[in-house]
């Protein structure tokens, strides 16, 4: 019952909010000037040797304001257009191209970005700078491709030979939206309000409030026949605080409010009482004992959780991490095989473009490399199904699901959009802590923990280092066998991926977003991560290395206050 | 009590700057003012020297720019923008022994930076603040390590390491950034480059106009400061093409517009026209091959020959002492030639930190008073042919003489010795046409069938193609050079200068440490160059026609 009744609250909280008209892709002047200038070059392309095998465009137009606020003053504000086209070009052959990682050269994402012309002209200069760029791709393809034919002779024989790409399949989409529209002015007067209530606060060491947002359209036109054009907008309002205890240890409290309409905004009294929330735990911490090395029970808050997921679980099974010999493959040959505990299932899908009112921003409806975005399966209880993949086959998994994503300037590899951890079974949060009590009781344990909040970390997934992760909790409290919680300052999180999610005893029903962006070879992109809390029937805490600068002489000028009306 | 308050108020006294009355009333100077006085009173270490000296100085950038290629807008639309930043120094110890003027490591010797300040009184006060307690630390460090750099080195002190100046201030009204005439730079940047659709031979053509100001706020701890702001704006044009031998190619020039942001269409449309003629001479222009000989230098092309040889060598006279190094590389090595015959007497080198504009064009090294506070004197920089005077700080105090008001800071150095405004001013300048004689003349003299005319003179990192000329002495006919190497760069060329002409122009630089000068050179004839073909390949065709 509890399990229909999850899915039942999952569907109506998570929908693919797609209202707007979709419209004619062959009506569109930088579908209709792309298309020109592809089938002209790529006709002559084709041809040369090495050919050029397969070309694409992606087009961006891109609307973006940002507004940084800090101790009452604005201290970045701008609004921007751009244009930006990037060309891809493969030389050789989908088996062997341009785009394999040579032996003794790790980095080779970087893809060159052009900045265009208007085209109010009908497009001369527009057709002009995409040739210019074509070349340019071309002739860098064909170099590439002469190093990776030198470097295959000399390597080793690969693990996985599969090809270098699979053609997409061919897709023609256009959907517009109305631009979205925010009160500058009305924003600027709400974070100058906020950035003030840091004043005064001798431990607030720095601060940052910001707006920022992103909209405009993608195009995507390919040798294959694809023409897309899809919308896409980002925008967040937030901020940090900053602090470090006399032993330098680096402490921060903030938060982000996705949103995509004003109505979505926090009300400005919601806004400050985070704000003053944030406060307290910032001097909460600074005032807080030092964590301890230990292994105990813990709970991840759901925030917690999605960040624990896409770092510890995510990242492993991107389609290319399986293939390329210079990673660990920790789940290459887990197919079929249980790899988390037996109550969680994983999806990662970026179709769904909000969940629990809130905006994700691992929605897309068409990845970079113009394959369908859709949802995949990577774990079904507790069973490893998948891999995301981009259009770089790999053994057993042949095409893309739609998860080829990068940053401007970078060339995709398969990446996470909106990842969801879906519990079998839940309890009520209450419940799940004291399931904890009990866990840490039976453990004959001190205490145990409740890591209410991740910035981020690292997992290491290369072959030079072992496999393991090491996360960087913001806010984390013991909590004794008698319930008494007490906050706890520079402690880490560290494991291994396949021992760290067979420990997971119990789910609460608390489903929560954690919105983020998210780095690697291909660049930043934005994602999210939904999960609920979990209960860990051990975690190992260790240590936070601290900076061996001290905290300033001085408070700041703010908290003394000194210095006059001004 | 009575007596704490007396301590209170003679503490005060002590650290509030001299010419405190004199400020201006606005946030950033109340900004400057409050943390300096807070930081000198209250910041120290226990067991370190406390600091004594301060400089905060603010610069506020408003930058506003339209760009089009071919006739279409790549960049315009974009709001204005402002930009706040913050630059600090901070002397820990006195001014007989301090921290100053040692290298701790590499990328040390550097003002503490702040970018993207907050435009409050509170953020300034933040960021302040954050920088002088950073650099306090460093300043600590470093006084340490100068003191057993000293001892190690058995150097005994015989001035001071920071002389004392009489401190000077400028201060002007700050009128706001005007609105820039947007939609007027935008069709002009569209019309003028649409001139490079009608040319078969480019693949891109772009312009770029650019209005900026920078607001300069500056105060030290001895009570100099300064305020005023520095508007500019100009014109930058590029050509893209490969040439008749397949050498793909970029001719770019900066070119500095009027101050006032006034846009004059005949001035752009003028300074267009030349870069599609120089355009038009790439295109057609062939290889050279090794020449040893006379060579006159347009004055774009004389302002990088003097820039190169003589001002990058009169910079930075008092060199760091550190660990790393026995011989400060960033010292000028002119530094210690003064009174030495270092050019040929056909033209006099000044330094003029007072000139604000020439020929209605802003120059970037106006500087009323410098960044110790030292008011800012006019140098004679070359005078028959001898090293006159070189350019001091307040820590050219090593060799017993006073600062003349050259100590430039950026956001790569700390305070130290530079030039300005340089000003070349020809003895017996000629017009162009007698400079073109002498230059046959002389070749003839020397039996050569052509010289060299160049437009560049040609530095080895620059991305743009070097463009020549030559000129052939039978019939005085020009043809078109590019890809020339200078064989062999020397300060002995300086020596060999026979000819200086009566037409000159203002050419903007930046040093190493990133400071602003401007050269107002005329064209100059080298009596000997020895200039070579570069290394740089012929691209292929492209694999498709241009559209």
């Amino acid at each position: 019952m509890r399990k229909s009744f999850l899915i039942a609250i999952c569907l109506f909280f998570a929908g693919s909010v797609i209202s707007q008209p979709l419209c004619e892709t062959a009506s569109q002047k930088p579908v209709e000037l792309l298309e020109q200038e592809l089938k002209r070059n790529f006709k002559v392309l084709k041809k040369q040797k090495p050919p050029i095998y397969y070309l694409s465009y992606n087009y961006k137009e891109e609307m973006s304001q940002h507004l940084e606020v800090a101790e009452g003053g604005v201290s970045w504000e701008k609004e921007q257009q751009t244009r930006m086209l990037q060309v891809t070009a493969r030389a050789g052959s989908p088996q062997m191209d341009n785009t394999r990682t040579l032996k003794l050269d790790s980095d080779n994402f970087y893809v060159p970005l052009y900045n265009m012309p208007d085209m109010t002209d009908g497009g001369n200069s527009f057709k002009t700078a995409v040739w210019r760029a074509t070349q340019a791709a071309a002739e860098r393809a064909q170099k590439d491709f002469s190093r990776v034919q030198i470097d295959s002779i000399t390597s080793s024989k690969r693990a996985d030979n599969s090809a270098d790409f699979v053609f997409p399949e061919k897709s023609i989409y256009c959907r517009e939206e109305e631009p979205l529209s925010f009160d500058m002015q009305q924003i600027k007067e709400r974070l100058i309000e906020a950035s003030k209530q840091v004043q005064g606060k001798p431990f607030i060491l720095d601060s940052s409030f910001s707006f920022a947002l992103k909209q405009g359209y993608r195009y995507f036109v390919d040798s294959v026949g694809s023409r897309i054009k899809t919308p896409f907008a980002y925008v967040r309002m937030g901020y940090q605080l900053y602090g470090k205890t006399a032993d330098g240890l680096d402490l921060s409290r903030g938060e982000f409010y996705d949103v995509l309409k004003t109505s979505e905004l926090p009300t400005q009294e919601a806004f400050l009482a985070d704000v003053q929330k944030s406060i307290r735990q910032l001097q909460q911490l600074s005032q807080a004992p030092e964590a301890e090395p230990m292994t105990a029970p813990a709970i991840l808050k759901n925030r917690a959780m999605a960040v624990f997921v896409h770092e510890v679980l995510g990242h492993r099974v991107e389609g290319h991490r399986q293939k390329d010999d210079s990673f660990g493959k920790t789940f290459t040959d887990k197919v079929g095989h249980q790899v988390v505990a037996p109550i969680l299932s994983i999806i990662d899908d970026p179709t769904l473009a909000y969940f629990g009112g809130v905006p994700l921003r691992g929605f897309y409806e068409y990845d970079e490399e113009g394959v369908k975005s859709r949802p995949v399966t990577i774990v079904q209880d507790g069973i490893l199904r998948n891999f995301l993949m981009s259009s770089s086959p790999i053994k057993g998994f042949a095409s893309s699901n739609g998860h080829g994503r990068s940053q401007d300037g970078r060339r995709p590899v398969a990446r996470m959009g909106n990842t969801r951890v879906i519990a079998s079974q839940t309890v009520p949060y209450e419940q799940l802590e004291a399931m904890l009590l009990e866990e840490i009781k039976r453990q004959g344990k001190p205490y145990g923990f409740i890591i209410e909040d991740l910035s981020g970390g690292f997992t290491q997934t290369s072959t030079y280092g072992p496999q393991a992760f090491k996360l960087e909790p913001t806010f984390v409290y013991r909590i004794y066998p008698d319930g008494r919680k007490e906050a706890v300052r520079g402690a880490d999180m560290v494991g291994t991926p396949l021992v760290s999610f067979n420990k997971v005893l119990a789910a609460a029903d608390d489903y929560a977003v954690f919105n983020g962006t998210c780095g690697a070879e291909s660049g930043w992109v934005p994602v999210s991560a939904i999960a609920p809390s979990v209960l860990l029937e051990a975690l190992e805490i260790e240590k936070t290395g601290k900076s061996s600068f001290k905290p300033p002489v001085l408070p700041p000028p703010s908290a003394t206050k000194q210095g006059g009306n001004r | 009590m009575k007596r704490k308050l007396f301590w209170l108020f003679a503490v005060g006294l002590c650290v509030l700057p001299a010419a405190a009355d004199e400020l201006p009333n606005n946030i950033y100077f109340q900004a400057m003012q409050d943390e300096m006085t807070r930081s000198l009173s209250k910041l120290r270490v226990k067991g370190s020297p406390k600091p004594y000296y301060l400089a905060y100085q603010l610069n506020y950038d408003h930058v506003y720019c339209a760009g089009a290629s071919l006739g279409e807008l790549n960049e315009g639309k974009d709001s204005v923008s402002h930009v706040l930043s913050a630059s600090v120094a901070v002397a820990a110890g006195n001014g007989q022994n301090d921290s100053m003027g040692f290298m701790n490591d590499r990328f040390s010797y550097m003002p503490e930076r702040g970018y993207d300040v907050p435009n409050s009184y509170w953020g300034i006060r933040h960021v302040l603040w954050s920088l002088t307690d950073d650099g306090y630390v460093k300043a600590a460090d470093s006084y340490e390590k100068k003191q057993t750099y000293k001892r190690q080195k058995n150097m005994i002190e015989q001035y001071p390491d920071f002389s004392k100046a009489p401190q000077a201030s400028f201060v002007e009204p700050i009128a706001g950034f005007p609105k820039p005439p947007a939609e007027q730079m935008q069709q002009w940047v569209k019309t003028l480059s649409a001139q490079g659709k009608e040319v078969p031979y480019l693949e891109n053509f772009s312009v770029r106009i650019c209005f900026s100001q920078r607001d300069n706020y500056y105060l030290n701890s001895a009570g100099g400061h300064y305020q005023f702001s520095s508007p500019k704006s100009w014109l930058s044009v590029a050509a893209n093409l490969r040439n008749r031998e397949g050498y793909k190619e970029i001719i770019s020039r900066n070119i500095p517009l009027p101050e006032d942001h006034s846009l004059i269409p005949a001035e752009l449309q003028k300074q267009t026209d030349q870069v599609l003629q120089s355009a038009r001479q790439l295109f057609e222009a062939q290889k050279p091959e090794p020449y040893l000989g006379p060579v006159l230098l347009t004055p774009r092309a004389a302002a990088d020959f003097l820039n190169e040889l003589l001002v990058q060598n009169v910079r930075n006279v008092t060199p760091l002492l550190s660990f790393l190094f026995e011989n400060d590389p960033s010292a000028g090595s002119f530094r210690n030639k003064a009174g030495m015959r270092i050019m040929s007497n056909v033209a006099d080198i000044y330094d003029k930190p007072l000139l604000r504009r020439y020929k209605g064009l802003p120059l970037g090294g106006f500087m009323p008073v410098d960044d110790e506070g030292v008011k800012a004197q006019n140098l004679t920089v070359v005078s028959a042919g001898r090293l006159q005077q070189l350019p001091l700080s307040r820590r050219s105090g090593g060799t017993g003489q006073n600062s003349n008001g050259h100590a430039r800071m950026s956001f790569s150095t700390l305070p130290r010795e530079a030039l300005s405004n340089i000003v070349v001013q020809p003895k017996n300048p000629l017009s162009s046409e007698e400079m073109e004689q002498k230059l046959l003349d002389r070749c003839r003299e020397l039996e050569l069938e052509y010289c060299y005319i160049l437009q560049e003179f040609p530095q080895e990192k620059r991305p743009t193609v070097n463009l020549a000329e030559r000129i052939y002495t039978k019939d005085g006919h020009r043809e078109p050079v590019f890809g020339i190497k200078i064989g062999e760069k020397t300060t002995r060329s300086l020596r060999d200068i026979l000819a200086a002409g009566q037409e000159d122009t203002v050419t903007s630089f930046q040093d190493p440490e990133s400071r602003e000068y401007a050269l107002i050179a005329p064209s100059l004839l080298v009596d000997e160059i020895e200039i070579v073909p570069d290394d740089k390949k012929p691209d292929r065709k492209p694999f498709t026609p241009k559209p």
